[in-house]
């Protein structure tokens, strides 16, 4: 029987469009805000991972890609991957380096650093975007843009190399905003019992 | 839909008087946690 199509079922056409965007225009990066924010907020408004269950558009292109496109392995994850150790140690890891993301974007507002054009991949290789910056805002909002770009494209990119490694939304395992998003759920929840 | 549901956004549910055994949760769920168990009829 098939499920019957709604307006969230193609949120994974955002997912590329914002890529899409970005390239062309860095400052559309902002708009990834939305996806480190609603998620959190859902939690905290008592939807628990709705996000995570029906809005998330990666979680979508994922599921399309090792799916449907018929990219995924379908083995299942490694013990490790879903354990609560490894889950907040990337937590933690990703909050390290979107505060380093943070302290660079304020090294060009205060003028102690000039702004660096290019999108860092996986944390480690910086690819040449400066294509995308027309210089019509203040550098720092530029650098915040390249910065949350580069993290948007780091969490995709690990999230096709789990497609490809087991199944199609493994990323889902150990996404750390749906580790941020739990831990909402459990304090919510232990706070009613 | 509806023999599985997510509690509270913790975890898993499943309806034993809905589920039909079909396997599509087991092959899906990305943290492959869910693992299909015979039903013995009394």
């Amino acid at each position: 029987m098939k499920n019957k199509k709604h307006w969230y079922d193609y949120l994974w056409i955002a997912e590329l469009v914002y890529f899409s965007l970005g390239f062309f225009n860095i400052l559309f990066a902002w708009l990834g805000l939305c996806m480190f924010l609603v998620p959190l907020i859902l939690a905290l408004a008592g939807w628990d991972k709705a996000y995570c269950n029906r809005y998330c558009g990666r979680g979508q292109l994922f599921a399309l890609l090792g799916g449907k496109a018929g990219l995924s392995r379908w083995r299942n994850v490694p013990a490790w991957l879903r354990s609560k150790a490894f889950r907040y140690g990337f937590l933690l890891f990703f909050m390290v380096m979107f505060a380093n993301m943070l302290h660079t974007t304020w090294l060009v507002y205060s003028g102690a650093a000039n702004l660096k054009q290019f999108v860092t991949l996986l944390w480690t290789f910086k690819l040449p975007w400066h294509w995308a910056y027309n210089g019509s805002t203040a550098p720092w909002i530029a650098q915040f843009a390249f910065g949350f770009y580069s993290v948007m494209m780091t969490s995709t990119v690990l999230g096709i190399i789990s497609l490809l490694l087991w199944k199609p939304r493994s990323w889902c395992v150990y996404c750390p905003m749906g580790t941020m998003t739990q831990t909402i759920c459990r304090i919510k929840h232990n706070e009613q019992e | 839909m509806g023999a599985i549901r997510v509690y509270k956004g913790l975890y898993a549910r499943v309806d034993d008087a809905k589920c039909v055994g079909c396997g599509r949760c087991a092959k899906e769920c990305p943290a492959s946690v869910i693992t299909l168990e015979a039903r013995h009829e009394e």
